[in-house]
């Protein structure tokens, strides 16, 4: 949090920054990837994914499929984790929190590569998640959290957006068979839930401070006027405890690829990992596999709580074409982007629009309300 | 106010010699010839210098006494005709070593001179000068003295002082001041330096003495750049992989924005690289920054930079030159292995109060000296402050804007002369920097230095200097982004030295250097407070670090003959650091980390943690081929017990220093060096090859995400490196004409290797890698085109190969975003370098007894507006890697200063 370094460009006048040709290289795609933790506590669920690294800009990622993937204890019962395709491993699990804790992976070529065991973190609950609206309107959040034992000091933090939209005109109509007719109340496509997973993870730490507290960790910004906050707003922050060594490793996948651009650039660094292949000591792993639970909370934020913050794009307005009945329902078979709008209540007609102008789906979401809504 | 005319001081009164009053000798010649009936034929400008004795006798042993020692002879010819000449003698047996050498003029033999009464000019160069007396012991004697500037009292150094027809030629020192032997007898002095008038002494050596020297300038030289001091200095001196600035040449290279600037000036250098533009570090020889010491009048500056780096911090007008020793480093010099810099300062015109005023975009200067009631009292003060601020509201970014930069520096610098044999010097230098990011952070660093300084004469061979001081670095972070997290972060050095340097020649072939010096070191390595009592943040001070360096050193400069010469010096450091400390212990043979901590020992205040100790040997040697032609060897060793803990690329102001300590060896290094010069031509040209190779051991390097700032424990985090470097420098130079400059070519190649298998983890598997001011190739060119007195242009333009940079090979998923993967250290190199600058100096009349002098400069930085990559970095934008590259100096830049002279 602390960082004596000036991360300026001092660029005066003339310095500037322009995008830059890599040069042809040859990708290693020895290099086995590994995400994930062993989530420790009660139906921790335990996920790895596992790939290969690809060439710059190569279009597909490279899964590693058809491995053995567990979880052991240190002189105890071993937990596989199911391939469940896309280079994905997972299992809901409850693992023992007092126990050391392992992961061993035998990729489909008979190597073996394992972490060391570890004891579980312990991860303090998260204290609120809080929010501000800053001058310019955007709103920032924060996470707030403490460890009363003064124990965990480095934090990793990942969170969840929810936010419900609507689509421009509330089509209480649709269009069947080639008639206009009322729609089914739980087949609304008015209103929708956005969800968008943290386009990076978050990391601090309270090594200089005298108590173990995290307070005002910025978590994000919404700008002014996204669409998240049209209605309302959610946000689920996962907060995982992690040791000195996790901590570092993160700190080093960040920089090594956020943080850079300035004069004092430091080198990139070689990533620490603990995971080692234990038949070939010639195979690279990248990836830091910590033991620990999560902790997380969620909230929520109104429209009416921030100021002026508007409940629709005005720029998106959507036009609509009325007609009778009938000839809505020619317009409509004959142009299937259209669909029903509104009922003219004066008259009798419809209002026909564009189908995005109806249909929240087609803008992103989906129209099943989440459970936790 | 009339000019003094300069007033030579010599040893001997014989104040007749300067009035155009009958000599001595005519006296007696005009008794003679009456006592004897005799006719004298002579020449009185070589006999007005004759000291008469009383004798008495027949007419040949009054002469023989008389004309004894002075490398005269006489003869009487039948028509009682007295000849008096120089040369070897006709009749009378005098020593044959009188004039075993060549004669001191171009006599062709034996020449009567016939003329009876030649007047001699006022001018000092028509004269005799009488050295020492007569009597003396042995056939030759040691002349020694200062060479000063005319003008201004200022010593010249690295002149070359020869007497013709000898071998004898030595250069003066930093001082001005030489000693040079010579044979009894009558001779000619030859002083030159360039871009003065090439003075010249007829001497009459009778013994040991005195003999001070004014160069004036060569008023022509304006059509020359002053670029290296001595025109003979590269072939016949024993120094090599030394580099010589004057400050005049300094100002004649374009620089950014204007600000002329010493430390960017020496890349034009060869052996001398950075691993960007607009970096504070610079690299010598492929080694790396921290390895530089920067004395300035024997102050060790540590950030030598204003601005990040941007530009140096010491004023150019307080500076003379400067000397880059870049291999063959004087045994009296030590403490960093790769390069010393020693920037000197003007002692101040001891002739006149001067001032000069110097206005450029970004900074303004004045400085003023001048003599304080006599001239033997000098002083000398210049300071420069910015008013950058402005441009910081121009930027776009309103990070920028809402931010604030404010740098000075100030050098004050006064010198006494209480007698021919005591001088003291008194210097101060204060340069600070602040800068405020965002009205919530604020950076600041200064430098405070102060020497003083005492030479002593004690005969014409043997001198002392005696110098003492403190430097102070230091530098503070003001924290304010959050009220829980508000702190204050400090580091601070200090060091208090004294050193003693004795130099003793007591003849030509022999010159010995011996001393001593005592470096006490006191560090603190950081501190961390909360900045209030609202802040959360824990105060954390670390355990300051004490150590002493004594250093004792002996050389001895030998001209074996004619061709072979030797220099073989030995420097011995002895350093210990102590307690107060309390420090972990860790199980031996296991990395350094947390799990291998065995206990924790302490040290009471004072106890000593760790000694390490150790020769240095500087040898080389010098082979004469021919007078124009050289070849020279050199191997030296050395040892640094201060390190810079850094993993930038680029040197940050915020960097800090660590000394040696049971855990962090000192730094040591070697270098094997080998020369050839040569002078083509007669017009000073010279060019040059010098080749190396270099070894360095325990330089640091860090472990992956090690903590650098506050860190107790930052022996967990370092690694040992280990380096090596080799290259060949070729470098034509031409010092004289209406087109001067320099043109060179430098192969350097630098690699590190990290491989200790206890740290825990190596570089690139162990294997040598290059290092980051790794450019093989570098080719650069200086020149100067004077088209009138008043006009002239200058051109710099350098071509590097890119540095090594550690590039992305492959990607892959993690943390909800693509991630790079890189490739080893350094495998890939950024695009190649090329740059041009062009300035053009105007300057109002010269009449010198005009008092204000006002000239411009106009020039535009990187005229090709070639956007040099300073870094080329990679991002995660929206979830994709993108590259970028950073260029600082991306366009050509205008720039115009006007500089003002009062005189």
């Amino acid at each position: 949090m602390i960082r004596p370094v000036p991360l300026i460009l001092l660029l005066l006048l003339t310095g500037c920054t322009k995008s830059f040709e890599l040069p042809e290289t040859q990708p290693d795609n020895t290099v086995l990837v590994v995400e994930g933790n062993i989530q420790t506590g009660v139906s921790g669920e335990n996920t790895f994914t596992l790939s290969r690294v690809k060439a710059l800009f190569a279009f597909d990622d490279i899964p590693e499929e058809n491995a053995l993937v567990e979880i052991k204890q240190e002189n105890g019962p071993r937990w596989k984790l199911p391939h469940q395709g896309r280079g994905i491993y997972k299992s809901r699990l409850q693992l023992p929190t007092d126990k050391p804790l392992a992961l061993q992976i035998t990729t489909a070529d008979g190597k073996i590569y394992e972490t060391p065991y570890q004891q579980a973190i312990k991860t303090p609950e998260i204290d609120s998640i809080t929010f501000k609206q800053e001058q310019s309107g955007d709103v920032k959040l924060f996470v707030h959290s403490h460890d009363d034992q003064n124990k965990t000091k480095n934090y990793k933090w990942t969170f969840t957006e929810t936010w419900e939209r609507r689509a421009w005109f509330q089509g209480l109509y649709e269009f069947k068979n080639g008639n206009i007719v009322p729609r089914a109340p739980d087949d609304q496509i008015y209103t929708c839930w956005n969800t968008a997973e943290a386009p990076s993870f978050i990391i601090g730490n309270t090594n200089d401070l005298s108590v173990d507290v995290i307070s005002y960790q910025p978590l994000g910004t919404i700008i002014r006027p996204s669409e998240k906050l049209f209605i309302r707003y959610s946000i689920l922050v996962k907060q995982i405890g992690l040791s000195q060594e996790a901590y570092n490793y993160w700190e080093i996948l960040k920089k090594n690829t956020e943080l850079t651009g300035t004069l004092f650039d430091p080198q990139p660094s070689k990533m620490p990992t603990n995971i080692t292949c234990t038949n070939d000591k010639s195979k690279e792993a990248i990836g830091y596999i910590s033991v620990g639970n999560v902790t997380e909370k969620r909230i929520f934020i109104m429209n009416s709580e921030v100021n002026l913050w508007p409940s629709r794009n005005e720029s998106a307005a959507c036009d609509a074409f009325e007609f009778g009945k009938f000839q809505a329902e020619r317009f409509l078979s004959q142009n299937p982007i259209y669909l029903p709008a509104y009922f003219i209540t004066a008259g009798g007609g419809f209002g026909v629009a564009l189908r995005q102008c109806v249909d929240c789906r087609l803008t992103g979401g989906v129209n099943i309300k989440p459970d936790f809504w | 106010m009339k000019k003094i005319i300069p007033i030579l001081l010599l040893s001997l009164p014989f104040s007749s010699l300067f009035g155009q009053q009958k000599s001595p000798f005519d006296s007696l010649a005009q008794v003679l010839e009456k006592r004897f009936d005799v006719h004298f034929y002579y020449d009185a400008r070589q006999t007005n210098g004759l000291d008469i004795i009383p004798a008495a006798g027949k007419l040949e042993e009054i002469l023989s006494k008389t004309l004894e020692g002075s490398g005269l002879g006489f003869h009487i010819d039948t028509k009682s005709s007295v000849f008096i000449f120089r040369g070897s003698p006709l009749f009378t047996p005098l020593s044959p070593n009188f004039f075993s050498k060549t004669p001191a003029t171009d006599n062709k033999g034996i020449e009567v001179v016939q003329q009876k009464d030649v007047t001699t000019s006022e001018d000092t160069e028509n004269k005799i000068y009488i050295i020492g007396t007569k009597g003396g012991s042995g056939n030759s004697a040691v002349i020694s003295g200062y060479v000063r500037d005319a003008r201004n009292g200022e010593p010249i150094s690295a002149a070359s002082v020869t007497i013709e027809g000898t071998a004898a030629g030595v250069s003066t020192d930093a001082f001005g001041f030489f000693s040079i032997t010579s044979p009894k007898g009558r001779h000619l002095m030859k002083v030159s330096s360039i871009g003065m008038k090439e003075s010249t002494r007829q001497l009459n050596v009778q013994g040991n003495g005195k003999l001070d020297l004014e160069m004036n300038e060569e008023i022509r030289s304006l059509k020359t750049a002053l670029i290296v001091a001595n025109k003979q200095s590269n072939v016949r001196g024993m120094q090599m992989g030394v580099e010589r600035l004057s400050i005049r040449s300094i100002k004649q290279i374009p620089a950014v924005l204007g600000e002329t600037d010493i430390l960017r000036s020496l890349q034009t250098l060869p052996g001398v690289t950075s691993v960007g533009e607009g970096t504070a570090g610079y690299n010598v020889r492929g080694g790396g920054a921290d390895q530089n010491l920067l004395l300035l009048n024997d102050m060790t500056i540590y950030n030598p930079t204003h601005l990040f780096g941007f530009f140096s911090a010491v004023d150019p007008e307080v500076v003379r030159g400067l000397e880059l020793y870049k291999s063959a480093i004087p045994e009296r010099l030590g403490g960093r292995i790769s390069s010393i810099m020693d920037v000197s300062t003007k002692d101040g015109n001891a002739k006149k109060i001067t001032a000069t005023a110097g206005i450029g975009p970004l900074t303004s200067k004045f400085t003023v000296e001048g003599p304080v009631g006599s001239e033997k009292t000098t002083f000398l003060a210049g300071g420069r402050t910015t008013y950058s601020n402005w441009f910081l509201k121009y930027l776009p970014d309103a990070t920028f804007s809402r931010s604030s930069v404010n740098f000075s520096d100030l050098m004050l610098h006064m010198a006494h002369e209480f007698s021919d044999k005591d001088k003291i010097w008194l210097s101060g230098y204060i340069s600070s920097d602040l800068f405020r990011l965002n009205q919530d952070s604020t950076y600041s660093y200064a430098n405070k230095n102060f020497r003083i300084k005492w030479k002593h004469n004690f005969t014409s061979k043997f001198y002392q200097v005696f110098s003492a001081g403190m430097d102070n670095y230091d530098y503070n972070v003001k924290g304010r982004n959050n009220p829980k997290d508000a702190f204050n972060l400090n580091f601070g050095m200090q060091q208090w030295s004294a050193k003693t340097d004795f130099k003793y020649a007591p003849n030509n072939k022999q010159e010995i250097n011996f001393g001593a010096q005592h470096i006490l070191y006191n560090l603190n390595p950081g501190s961390q407070l909360p900045a209030d009592t609202a802040s959360l943040v824990s105060s954390k001070i670390l355990q300051p670090e004490k150590a002493t360096e004594s250093t004792i050193y002996l050389g001895d400069q030998y001209r074996l003959n004619n061709k072979i010469s030797l220099q073989v010096g030995i420097r011995y450091t002895f350093y210990r650091t102590f307690g107060p400390r309390t420090s972990y212990t860790y199980k031996t043979g296991l990395p350094r980390n947390t799990a291998n901590i065995k206990g924790t020992e302490s040290f009471e205040s004072g106890e000593t943690i760790q000694t390490y100790h150790g020769p240095e040997y500087r040898i080389s040697a010098r082979y004469l081929l021919n007078t124009r032609t050289s070849f020279k060897l050199s191997y030296n060793t050395l040892r640094q017990y201060i390190h810079m803990i850094t993993n930038t690329t680029a040197l940050s102001p915020t960097d800090i220093w660590k000394l040696s300590d049971q855990f962090i060896k000192p730094q040591f290094g070697q270098q094997l060096s080998l020369g050839f010069y040569t002078q083509p031509g007669d017009k000073g040209d010279e060019f040059s090859v010098e080749a190396y190779y270099k070894t360095s051991n325990n330089y640091l390097d860090y472990k992956s995400g090690a903590q650098l700032v506050l860190n107790g424990n930052i022996e967990q985090d370092v690694l040992n490196t280990r380096g090596k470097a080799y290259g060949i420098e070729i470098l034509y130079k031409k010092p004289m004409g209406k087109l001067n400059g320099w043109l060179s070519y430098t192969f350097l190649r630098s690699f590190l290797q990290v491989d200790d298998p206890i740290a825990g983890e190596v570089i690139n598997k162990g294997n040598f890698y290059p290092a980051n001011f790794d450019k093989p190739h570098i080719g650069s060119l200086v020149a100067n085109y004077k088209f009138t007195q008043r006009f002239s242009i200058s051109l710099t333009s350098t071509y590097s190969t890119g540095r090594p940079i550690t590039y992305p090979i492959g990607v892959f998923n993690m943390g909800g975003a693509q991630r790079v993967y890189y490739s080893e250290r350094n495998a890939f190199r950024i695009p190649n370098f090329f740059r041009t600058d062009l300035s053009m100096i105007l300057e109002n009349n010269h009449k010198l007894t005009q008092k204000l002098h006002g000239s411009w400069t106009f020039g535009i930085y990187n005229v090709t507006g070639r956007d040099n990559p300073y870094s080329v970095y990679f991002v995660t934008d929206s979830r994709q890697i993108r590259g970028y590259q950073l260029s600082i100096f991306a366009s050509a830049i205008p720039f115009v200063t006007f500089n003002l002279k009062f005189r």
